[in-house]
């Protein structure tokens, strides 16, 4: 069975960068999986997942959709198979929540064609999902951060692409905030066996919600696998550089970091 | 505080009171009345200048053969109108690209090189082929399309897409190069200053119907894509990784739109030479008084930008009438002050 995304010995540096920031990544996501990537600040996450979502040209290797080279797919029928959402997406102002999440119909719609009955529906189940039903016609710019975080990601899920990729989707939220997205993530991987790969920095969360984790170390994948392989001691001390421990706490993982692994050496 | 109003001027007042709170409930109906403005504004302009004529009058003026004023309607005044429309217009939409295309409220066309690149030509032209007038607007096109051709070439050519800022510095330093060539220019050959003058202030002064039919195919050209293109317009608005993320292909659509933009531009520059203003602020107005999407403001766009040019060219030629002032030093002196009030009050 052949992946439904599928990096290939990815070499990446950025447009005029002088050295590869990513080097030989081979990862898989298989359909209806959620994958995290997790790692220190630097360590290639963000590049990676740009790679995966044509956004940057790989230096070497390539990314595969269904066994097809990304470079050869058109932009538009890229976008109806892989939705991608940055960090700091930037909003127009005076743009209304609809009017956002209308965007992410732009790959469903021809050119001069009005928004369809399945566009408008598709709209109004990504507002519900992302519990936005109150504010869809409220500018983007008057909303607080986490309902703009929502309103985004609510964009995404109306491409009804088969996997996303989401760059830091908790980042900047609060607690509260930082739960209700990753629920409602999982909610749409269970319901629409939609494909998810996750830039995460909490560890905590990552085995929360994936599948399995990918951890990236200096431009390399230092492992992949499920959550509770994936973080351990031992991958905090050679990633993290500090001294953990890792418990089941009722199911759930906790990261206890206790200090630097190398007590000389300190934060 | 209140400022109370003298009794006759109440009921007008009041009537247009009502007229805004219907627009800003609709902001589709903004089109109408802007189109209603210019209706008026044309009407109001070819009842004035040397043999004025009451407005009531224009329509039995244009249409009788035997009413004294209707060759001069038609052949000097009607043209000019039409004219100033269509400059207004071309000038307007493609400061809408512009400041879509670099997502940057003050970028207008001048911004790829069009202005210098087309003040260039038409000096040289001036200098070197004096006795050959009938070719200033052409060279002046071509100047402007070349320019700009260089600025988008230096700003998106490469491997990957480097955003809009690289279209501002390109632009920025294509612009000093030409200027400085146009100083050059004026400085050598000063003599023959005054027939630059008038091409770098911006005027509609002698405009006839040739000038209409030059500008009128790069105008139809570029508002008519640009009407196509709503869509791709409103997701450049988005950041570039987003706007690829959903399926644009963002480099091709920011040259294409910076291209409709340029031939918009040139269009306008070669027949009325470096008319500001109207490119930078009229997108500005209609964003704050429609919102940023294409669909509903660019019409509102090119429809208040020639309302505007037509008014402003009415007053030029007749508020110290005979003499003719600038068309375009007459824009930034009214339209100026009115968008600072805007703001104010927006902002306040």
């Amino acid at each position: 069975m052949t992946a439904l995304l599928e990096a290939r010995r990815l070499h990446l540096r950025h447009p005029r960068g002088e050295r590869d920031v990513v080097r030989d990544v081979s990862l898989q996501i298989g359909r209806g999986e959620i994958v995290a990537l997790v790692g220190p600040n630097g360590s290639g996450k963000s590049t990676t997942l740009a790679a995966l979502g044509g956004g940057l040209v790989p230096r070497e290797g390539e990314v595969l959709v269904d066994g097809v080279d990304l470079r050869r797919i058109a932009r538009r029928k890229l976008a109806l198979r892989v939705a991608r959402l940055p960090q700091e997406p930037l909003c127009p102002e005076g743009l209304t929540v609809s009017d956002l999440v209308l965007c992410g119909r732009h790959p469903h719609r021809g050119m001069l064609e009005m928004p369809r009955h399945e566009d408008r529906h598709a709209v109004s189940a990504a507002i519900r999902t992302m519990g936005l039903a109150d504010l869809r016609h409220r500018r983007v710019e008057t909303l607080s951060g986490g309902e703009r975080r929502r309103a985004w990601i609510a964009m995404v899920l109306a491409q009804r692409a088969e996997v996303l990729l989401l760059d830091e989707p908790t980042a900047a939220l609060d607690v509260r905030h930082q739960h209700e997205v990753l629920d409602l993530l999982v909610r749409v991987n269970r319901e629409q066996g939609t494909s998810i790969v996750l830039v995460l920095h909490d560890l905590e969360h990552a085995a929360r919600v994936a599948h399995r984790v990918a951890v990236m170390h200096r431009g390399r994948l230092y492992h992949a696998g499920p959550p509770r392989q994936a973080i351990v001691p031992d991958m905090l001390r050679d990633v993290f550089a500090v001294a953990a421990r890792v418990d089941d706490d009722d199911g759930r993982l906790r990261v206890r970091v206790d200090g630097p692994a190398d007590p000389e050496r300190r934060f | 505080m209140r400022i109370r109003l003298p009794g006759v001027l109440a009921r007008p007042v009041a009537r247009l009171a009502m007229l805004r709170t219907l627009v800003e409930a609709r902001p589709e109906l903004w089109a109408g009345v802007l189109a209603a403005g210019l209706a008026v504004a044309c009407v109001l302009s070819l009842a004035v200048g040397a043999a004025r004529l009451p407005a009531s009058d224009v329509p039995r003026a244009l249409i009788s053969s035997a009413h004294p004023l209707h060759a001069v309607l038609w052949e000097v005044r009607l043209p000019r109108i039409v004219t100033a429309a269509l400059v207004g217009a071309s000038l307007a939409v493609a400061g809408a690209l512009m400041q879509t295309v670099v997502r940057n409220p003050l970028a207008d066309p001048s911004l790829i090189g069009v202005s210098a690149g087309a003040g260039v030509a038409a000096l040289l032209g001036i200098v070197l082929l004096p006795e050959i007038a009938l070719l200033l607007p052409f060279l002046a096109f071509f100047g402007a399309m070349a320019s700009s051709a260089v600025v988008l070439f230096a700003a998106e050519s490469g491997p990957q897409t480097k955003g809009p800022l690289r279209i501002i510095l390109a632009g920025v330093a294509v612009q000093s190069i030409l200027f400085a060539c146009v100083a050059l220019i004026t400085f050598l050959f000063a003599d023959r200053a005054p027939a630059f003058v008038g091409f770098t202030v911006g005027s509609l002064s002698g405009c006839g119907w040739r000038e209409a039919g030059i500008v009128l195919l790069p105008a139809a050209i570029g508002i008519g894509l640009a009407l196509l293109s709503v869509r791709p317009l409103d997701l450049l608005l988005l950041d570039d990784d987003s706007a690829g993320g959903v399926g644009l292909s963002v480099r091709r659509t920011r040259v294409v739109m910076s291209c409709l933009a340029g031939i918009l531009a040139a269009g306008a520059v070669s027949v009325a030479g470096l008319v500001g203003f109207v490119g930078l602020i009229v997108p500005n107005w209609v964003r704050i008084l429609i919102g940023p999407e294409h669909a509903r403001s660019l019409v509102p766009c090119a429809l208040g930008g020639a309302a505007l040019v037509v008014i402003a060219d009415a007053l030029a030629r007749t508020v110290v009438a005979p003499l003719e002032l600038p068309v375009g030093a007459l824009l930034a002196l009214l339209g100026g002050p009115y968008f600072l009030v805007i703001l104010w009050r927006r902002v306040g």
